[in-house]
């Protein structure tokens, strides 16, 4: 947001600029603290980032991490560490990132209905995926993006 | 199930959809740079002065503070030149479509009448050599002009 290119600021005073409008996600900063390296096991680079975040190094556990190399000889020390007090600074692409996901999702729910006929689950006629018709559908839905209003 | 407003976004909606081409909706916010009262040099910072949202535009005329509502432009230090002079010894090349300054090192071959074409190309391997050696990618080596031909090599 605050990026004003270096030594410019002299002409650039008063200069008019567009940008993509991205919204915060409501509820993202709340999600984010509370994923800790013990109960974020989904996600394959959390180790890595929270490794980097408080630059230590974590027990290698698994074997396959052995090649895994890591600058830092500080054990990390998960009952200490947390994500809730770090600084955050969330990323304005990140509604952009999320919606793309829901438009995916909600061309695979039409897709899932036409094909599938309302069935539960997986019908043979979508296992094998015809991306021409899912992008039909990703192209035809509408929904409310993650940073649009709250239903609770 | 009650549907609220979120708290911090007072625009209704937010919808996602894809036109005829593909295309979601276009979002924009239109700020103005501005600068404090007290210190324009420093603390400059971006205000929101309105959007624009699929064709529609809502902008807020009163809170744009151009240039001239914000300094006198007899203060503004602005040099109108093409580029900056080279000192004695270089010269200018236009290399990623700015202008940089060169130093011209070494004149090659004596003979230039005769072998204008094979000293070129010569020329052009030693520079393709030096550039190479400096990171220079070759997308931005066509972009050099064929025309500093006369059998110099710039060297930065």
């Amino acid at each position: 947001m605050n990026v004003i290119p270096n030594n410019t600021e002299s002409v650039a005073l008063g200069a008019i600029t567009v940008k993509a409008r991205s919204l915060r996600v409501p509820g993202f900063e709340q999600y984010f603290r509370q994923l800790h390296v013990h109960n974020n096991t989904r996600n394959v680079w959390f180790r890595e980032y929270w490794q980097q975040k408080f630059a230590c190094q974590l027990n290698n556990f698994e074997t396959n991490d052995v090649h895994q190399t890591n600058k830092y000889t500080r054990s990390c020390r998960p009952e200490q560490e947390s994500l809730t007090t770090v600084p955050y600074n969330e990323d304005p692409k990140l509604a952009f990132v999320i919606n793309s996901i829901l438009a995916v999702v909600h061309g695979l729910d039409k897709m899932h209905k036409q094909v599938c006929n309302g069935s539960r689950g997986l019908c043979t006629e979508m296992t094998r995926m015809n991306s021409s018709l899912l992008m039909q559908f990703l192209k035809s839905s509408r929904f409310t993006g993650i940073t649009g209003r709250h239903i609770r | 199930m009650i549907v609220i407003e979120s708290s911090m976004n007072l625009i209704s909606g937010e919808e996602v959809w894809f036109d005829e081409n593909g295309d979601g909706p276009a979002r924009y916010d239109i700020l103005n740079l501005q600068g404090n009262a007290d210190d324009i040099d420093h603390h400059l910072h971006y205000v929101q002065v309105g959007t624009w949202s699929t064709g529609k535009l809502t902008l807020n005329t009163s809170a744009i503070r151009f240039f001239s509502d914000q300094r006198p432009f007899e203060e503004i230090n602005v040099r109108r030149f093409c580029s900056e002079a080279c000192q004695n010894g270089h010269v200018k090349v236009n290399l990623f479509e700015q202008f940089h300054c060169y130093l011209l090192l070494k004149i090659f071959y004596r003979n230039i009448q005769t072998t204008n074409d094979a000293v070129g190309n010569v020329i052009h391997v030693v520079m393709l050599l030096y550039l190479m050696k400096q990171h220079v990618s070759l997308v931005h080596l066509v972009s050099l002009p064929m025309k500093i031909k006369p059998l110099v090599v710039f060297f930065r």
